[in-house]
């Protein structure tokens, strides 16, 4: 018997955003925004404020809606990032550093004391705000686990309210991410956000894999859009929810299929007819 | 990465039965997918009666005919056609659920099969769902018409993959034939309830490519390269012409695949975004999980919205280009503004157009 509550985190505007070629205008933001808060889901990352400017005013728009979503600012680690956040008006704050060997060593070309001391300084400085910390692990799926705990308890103690663990190159199958995950929530003091992707088509079993192991949020995107093979997708972590494990996340299913045709519009794709749920040939749950 | 297995795995095929279902019957294109399929860990390709009568007999007296089983109901009718077909191995498929009577029907069913000299697979499309005990009633009639393989469908895909696992596990402990798995794909959860298939034991697995099928099954690629680069599978064939061959076979059928197709789309070797070209530029291992090659495709680098100044640098110096990093944050605004406006990622000309701006708003000076 599964026990524990699972949220889910849209990330459409963000890594859906990031998928190479896709740009979402301002208008479909903002709509995409409305329809996600009418599905009732309750955390949305709502982009970059340090894209720059235009991206600002358009997060700014998002901000003055009156919706009942939680709308997050995703950061890097830095602090010149963060205050773009700050500026901007988010209650919710995302901020981000790379916990594997691999891409410590390879991108930031640092050590593993200089990321928990960037985690440290970036975490007092929102602190100082009183805003809603989230932290996120990159490849966290290729990290250490001791130091994942370690990242985590730095986190716990400024604060933050979850810790997503990024399964940033899809290299997990379900097994994998189940004992992993299970492993990390017997001793993480703060609850787990799966992040899955998709580039074995494993990111939805991985997901229900966290889910079964413990995890208490998901992140995921409308049709499962994303950086590479993409995402998991919200339509089948929900669908699958409830045939599989009989969970009711709260997202209005009827919402789903409205949701994937804007997206998919937005993005400038065709469904695939053989998509799973929302596809043309595909059997509708919904 | 991940947990090493190195059992054989043997793929069955429902990429052709779904082309002819939409009723794409060249037998020039058909013999071409299957020679492609056949480089795949291929075991048989199946396809439905009702689909053979369509087409017009396509596949008879053909010797490629050994490699095919050809499906039919518990129907006498239809295993006899079957014969005349020309197929000597058939699948007899039917579903457990509310009709009693099903295990004489059935036996009826296999007692023609075995009488008109048949190779018997038996599918039952809905096993998963049933307990050992049930499918156990089945192992009399197995042994007793000497049927090859057992089917173990999930044609809805109504299981999760640890309870695939489980009931397969145990399955494999008391089955007295070797047993195959079927996967639907309705939730989307095909690729984990196969791969967990092929971990309890099982060798025989169905997939199409790129999961094609009314329902979906799940996709070839998937399963194949997941085997392959996750669990590092040696046994699994090399995929260096994959993502080629599964364009081949489904522009057969005038199926278009998804850019962003896990394993095989072109776009899932495309980086955009500053932070992950910044990663593949200094290791390309920071945001790939497997080269592009070992799968038949290519790296690119997209430069749009969320482009950084490092994918700007590089994508200039390939052009034969010179830029420093200050020109190239105030080169990354207009880029960006240029793929806002147009909603697309910025081409190579539109690049040259903003650098020749550029230079003549700094005067050509230091770029």
């Amino acid at each position: 018997m599964i026990r524990n509550s699972f949220e889910i985190v849209d990330t459409t505007l963000r890594d859906g955003e990031q998928s190479a070629g896709v740009v979402f205008s301002e208008e479909e933001k903002i709509k995409i925004v409305l329809a996600l808060d009418k599905a009732n889901v309750k955390w949305i990352e709502a982009g970059i404020p340090a894209m720059g400017n235009e991206e600002c005013e358009t997060l700014k728009k998002m901000l003055k809606l009156p919706i009942k979503s939680h709308l997050i600012a995703w950061n890097r680690a830095n602090l010149n990032d963060i205050k773009a956040s700050i500026a901007c008006g988010f209650q919710f704050i995302h901020v981000s550093l790379p916990v594997s060997d691999l891409h410590i060593k390879y991108k930031l070309q640092k050590s593993r004391g200089w990321v928990l001391n960037q985690l440290k300084t970036c975490l007092a400085y929102l602190k100082s705000y009183g805003v809603t910390i989230i932290v996120g692990a990159e490849d966290a799926s290729r990290a250490n686990p001791e130091f994942f705990l370690e990242y985590a308890n730095i986190a716990a103690s400024y604060g933050a309210v979850r810790i997503r663990y990024a399964d940033t190159v899809g290299c997990l199958d379900h097994f994998m991410t189940h004992d992993k995950i299970e492993n990390i929530i017997k001793r993480s003091p703060i609850p787990i956000e799966v992040h899955a992707h998709n580039d074995f088509g494993l990111a939805l079993a991985n997901t229900m894999a966290a889910y079964r192991a413990g995890a208490e949020f998901a992140s995921v995107t409308i049709t499962g859009i994303g950086e590479r093979a993409g995402n998991a997708s919200m339509e089948e972590t929900v669908a699958s929810l409830r045939q599989f494990y009989h969970y009711d996340c709260g997202i209005q299913l009827h919402m789903l299929p409205v949701l994937a045709e804007m997206a998919v519009k937005a993005s400038g794709r065709t469904l695939f007819s053989y998509k799973p749920l929302v596809g043309n040939l595909a059997y509708h749950a919904f | 990465m991940g947990c090493k297995m190195n059992r054989k795995i043997s793929i069955v095929d429902h990429t052709v039965n779904e082309v002819l279902r939409l009723g794409y019957y060249n037998p020039d294109d058909i013999h071409l997918m299957l020679s492609i399929l056949k480089k795949y860990a291929l075991d048989f390709v199946d396809i439905s009666l009702h689909h053979v009568e369509k087409s017009g007999g396509i596949f008879e007296a053909d010797d490629l005919c050994n490699r095919i089983r050809c499906i039919v109901n518990c129907s006498e009718r239809e295993i006899v056609l079957a014969k005349e077909l020309g197929f000597s191995n058939i699948i007899i498929n039917c579903s457990l659920g509310s009709n009693i009577s099903i295990y004489s029907i059935l036996e009826s069913a296999l007692k023609k099969a075995c009488d008109s000299g048949h190779t018997i697979y038996l599918c039952i499309d809905n096993a998963i769902e049933f307990a050992t005990e049930v499918t156990g009633k089945l192992s009399p009639l197995v042994v007793k018409y000497g049927v090859e393989r057992l089917i173990i469908g999930d044609i809805d895909g109504n299981s999760d993959p640890f309870t695939t696992y489980d009931r397969l596990r145990d399955l494999l402990k008391s089955e007295q034939c070797p047993i195959e798995y079927l996967g639907g794909n309705e939730y989307g959860m095909a690729t984990a309830n196969t791969l967990s298939a092929l971990k309890a034991g099982v060798e025989y697995v169905a997939t199409s490519v790129s999961g094609i099928g009314v329902p979906g099954m799940a996709p070839m690629e998937e399963v194949l390269m997941a085997a392959r680069h996750l669990w590092k599978n040696q046994l699994v064939p090399d995929g260096s012409n994959l993502a080629i061959d599964c364009k081949t076979i489904l522009s057969k059928a005038g199926i278009l695949l998804p850019d962003e197709k896990a394993v095989i789309g072109s776009r899932v070797f495309a980086h955009e975004s500053g932070i992950h070209v910044d990663g593949i530029l200094k290791n390309p291992e920071l945001y790939e999980i497997m080269k592009p090659e070992e799968v038949g495709l290519s790296r690119y680098l997209v430069i749009g919205k969320h482009s950084g100044t490092a994918s700007l640098m590089y994508k200039f110096r390939q052009m034969n280009f010179s830029l420093s990093q200050d020109n190239a944050t105030e080169l990354l605004k207009m880029v960006r503004n240029v793929a806002i406006s147009q909603k697309k990622p910025v081409t190579d000309l539109q690049l040259e157009l903003i650098y020749s701006l550029q230079m003549e708003l700094v005067g050509y000076k230091e770029l």
